[in-house]
């Protein structure tokens, strides 16, 4: 018995297309066996039910593919963030802490910050994952809205200290290009 | 060591006992999985293939040079087979279940028909 029927090339092709949704690691891993699984399902539902069978087939592949994808994009969005909000929170430490309380203090944090940074830094620079210049660009904003606060609300100010403002907003500037930077770098470095 | 894995996900013990003794690709899991469940289990191939990459990375299964099935061979297909790990896991994860519904029966909750459980 021949068991490969003729293939369904355009249904292939679009799921293919579809599979876009799941973050990039997990395609190059997985993408192809997915792929086939799919083919030999579609196969089937040809062969016992004709149109109606691949339609039901298809409504199941797709809810599989809305609702599997959010889980698996959420699971490494979760392993990321959260050494990325770490690093982060703690950079904004030693910022701060260099800018407002004691030298020594944020050189302390920022060796933290740098041992941390090495430690983690499979994580941290995964070049699979695609959302993190956004995050990168938040923070520069945040911190130059940080700045913008410091210069017009006065509560914030007391007693002006000027340096605090324009070092902030150098400071957001920095961060802001940076996840640029890293935004174009991923764009340009994406596969075909 | 024991891996603290159970309670597993039902989509992971499923596999692992579709997997049973034997290699098996994704395709057969599915089938087999349908099978032993009467049709009542269905897994996207999404959800099949992201159990797998939870088991291989926590050693329960693993993938096998063993290319056992002639009809559906295809150089692209992934075999999988259990290891002792998974095999000690469904152990514990069997007994697990089989003192729930020991429970379950002692409360008049459920009882055994040639069908299964009520």
């Amino acid at each position: 018995m021949k068991i490969h029927e003729a293939p369904r090339p355009l249904h292939l092709r679009v799921y293919r297309a579809l599979l876009r949704v799941y973050p990039r690691a997990f395609r190059d891993e997985y993408a192809d066996p997915i792929a086939q699984l799919f083919n030999d399902r579609l196969r089937d539902a040809n062969r016992l039910g004709g149109r109606r069978a691949v339609a039901a087939f298809w409504a199941v592949a797709a809810g599989d593919l809305v609702t599997n994808s959010i889980k698996v994009r959420f699971k490494e969005m979760s392993n990321v963030l959260a050494m990325r909000s770490t690093l982060l929170v703690l950079a904004g430490l030693v910022y701060l802490s260099m800018m407002l309380v004691d030298g020594a203090l944020g050189l302390l944090l920022l060796l933290l910050l740098v041992g941390l940074a090495i430690y983690q830094r499979k994580t941290l620079f995964a070049s699979k994952v695609s959302f993190s210049p956004w995050l990168v660009i938040a923070a520069g904003l945040i911190i130059m809205t940080g700045a913008f606060g410091v210069l017009v609300v006065p509560g914030l100010s007391g007693d002006v200290r000027w340096g605090i403002a324009p070092a902030l907003g150098i400071g957001g500037l920095l961060t802001t290009g940076l996840g640029l930077g890293l935004a174009v770098w991923g764009y340009a470095s994406r596969r075909p | 060591m024991q891996p603290q894995l159970t309670p597993l996900p039902a989509a992971a013990l499923h596999i692992l006992l579709a997997l049973g003794t034997e290699e098996r690709h994704g395709y057969a899991i599915m089938r087999e999985v349908e099978h032993m469940t009467n049709g009542a289990t269905r897994m996207g191939p999404g959800t099949l293939y992201t159990a797998i990459q939870k088991l291989l990375a926590s050693g329960l299964i693993e993938e096998s040079p063993e290319r056992p099935d002639p009809i559906l061979d295809d150089e692209r297909r992934r075999y999988y087979r259990v290891t002792a790990a998974g095999r000690e896991v469904v152990r514990s994860e069997s007994q697990r279940l089989a003192a729930l519904l020991d429970r379950a029966r002692s409360q008049g909750l459920a009882t055994w028909t040639r069908a299964g459980v009520r």
